[in-house]
Order: C-alpha cells, then structure tokens, then sequence
C-alpha cells in the first residue's frame, strides 16, 4: 500500500491513509487529547471517506496509544459515515486493555451497521500507554 | 495516608498541561501492572479534563488539586475544583450514584454513544462512563464550600 497525502498531523495524533487499487487503510497513530478532537476530525474524516469511494476501507486504531472520551463520537461518525455510503469496511482494535473495551463498545454499535466489520486483532507494533507523550502546542 | 502523588494548581490549569499531569500519574504508579497504570492515567486525564472545562475559581479552591493513593487493597484518584453551582453539582452527584450502582455498565455505555451519534451533544458525560466501564473505578462525588470532589476508586485485589 502506498501514503496518498491524505493525512492529518496535529497535536500528537496522526491520521494516514494508504491506499492501494480498490483497498484502502486510514491508520490512527499518538495521542488524541484535544479539547474538542470533533471540530477538526468531523471535517478531515468525511474528506478521506469522500476520497475513498469505491475503496475497500480498513481502520486501524492499533497504534493510538490514547485517547480522550471526547475523540468517541467522531469515531462514531467516521463509522457511520462509511456504512450509510456502503463502504465495506473493518475497524480494528488491538488486544490492550483500554482498546478491548472500546472494541466492545464498537462491535455492539456495528451490529446495526451491515458494512461495518470491528475486530481486535494483535499488533507487531508497541501502542499502550505508559507514559503518553507531550501533546504539542496548546489548543484553548 | 501520605498520597503517591499530590498536585495543586495555582489556578485553573491550561488544556496543554494535561499531558504533563498523565505523565506524572503514570510514574508515581510504576510499579502497578500496566492495566492498572493505564487506567489510572485515564481517570485522572478524564476528571481534570472536567476541571478544566467546568471548574472555576472559589476562594477554597483557585485552581485544581489531584491526588493518588495506593493501598494494598486499592487505588484511589481524587480530583477537587471549584464550582458555585450547587444545583451542578447535585446532578453530577445523582449521575455519578447512578453509574456506579448499574449491573449494566456496557450498557449504558453504549447506550450513551448511540445516542450521541444520533444526536451529538456538548456535554456528552462520555468521561463518566469511561471511568466505570473501561476503568473499572467506582466513581463518587461530594460538593462542600464551593469545592467539587471526584473520587474514583478501583480495588486492586
């Protein structure tokens, strides 16, 4: 798969899509601590699913080693967004413990979702958090 | 007990400083298992986030004021900021009673994030739930002379 430039890059959290022929993989990496992560990810999001048509989507949140409850809903929307533009897609959640739950939470939220697949699977890179690193710049 | 960890802020602290709070929790608890660490970074990540949003500054309490105590038996967070709003605070109190006498915490969780992606909210609590369910912290909240305490507590046995 290759990086298309579509990306976002603030604050500690790193949004990457790689696509390859019809496949595509929006990787989520760092930290999402914002004070209100919707304003910005609402608008990048619904960009990279637009972009994304016709692709078979993978969302990987194994390398996100935090984030804060308000980073929730525009992962809900994300979801959302790409079952009610029929996007096959799987969202996947590694097997630490703060991601088990929210990989829970999402497997039940997807069951009314028919192209939306949630799957914990293990990862080869270190993503918990053990000591979160500085989130950059302040954003109030 | 003399607390792991003990920070009092001068006034109420700037969003950028929260990182900063999550790195020292994660030291003060280091020699806890990762689970617990991690979850403790959390909670406390989550209630000063609330501090910060919804605190203001009383004569009792300027800024905000964390705590950490282990014990062997148990790990508590606490979180005081001040508040005037009484009222507020009764509901945060009702809310937090609720949360932490549900058989069904999953379930209001989830609940909670169905209807927000149905109809998005300012306030969304989600914090709240958090605390519970991926935490594991029994949550408690008192309000006394204008100061808002958050007590999450986990037992560690």
């Amino acid at each position: 798969m290759m990086p298309t430039g579509l990306e976002f890059d603030h604050a500690g959290l790193r949004i990457e899509v790689f696509r390859s022929e019809n496949k595509a993989t929006i990787v989520w990496s760092g930290v999402s601590d914002a004070r209100n992560p919707g304003a910005q990810l609402n608008v990048v999001l619904q960009r990279m699913v637009d972009e994304l048509d016709g692709c078979k989507v993978t969302v990987d949140f194994r390398r996100l080693q935090y984030m804060n409850s308000s980073t929730v809903p525009p992962i809900i929307n994300l979801i959302k967004r790409l079952n009610a533009r029929a996007v096959h897609s799987v969202v996947l959640f590694s097997e630490v413990d703060w991601q088990r739950t929210q990989l829970r939470c999402m497997q039940t939220i997807a069951r009314t979702l028919p192209y939306v697949q949630v799957e914990g699977r293990a990862s080869t890179s270190v993503h918990s958090m053990p000591v979160p690193a500085s989130s950059g710049e302040p954003r109030r | 007990m003399e607390p792991d960890l003990h920070i009092k802020t001068a006034a109420i602290p700037d969003w950028s400083e929260l990182a900063d709070i999550r790195r020292q929790v994660a030291l003060a608890l280091g020699g806890l298992g990762d689970a617990v660490r991690e979850a403790a970074v959390m909670v406390v990540s989550e209630l000063v986030e609330n501090a910060i949003k919804y605190g203001e500054s009383v004569p009792q309490a300027r800024g905000i004021e964390v705590s950490v105590v282990r014990e062997p038996a148990r790990l508590s967070v606490t979180v005081a900021s001040g508040t005037r709003d009484a009222e507020a605070a009764r509901r945060l109190r009702c809310y937090t009673e609720a949360l932490a006498t549900s058989p069904d915490k999953l379930g209001l969780y989830v609940a909670r994030l169905q209807s927000l992606a149905d109809a998005p909210e300012l306030h969304s609590r989600l914090g709240l739930y958090r605390i519970g369910l991926e935490g594991a912290f029994d949550l408690r909240c008192s309000h006394e002379d204008g100061v808002l305490r958050m007590t999450a507590t986990r037992n560690l046995k």
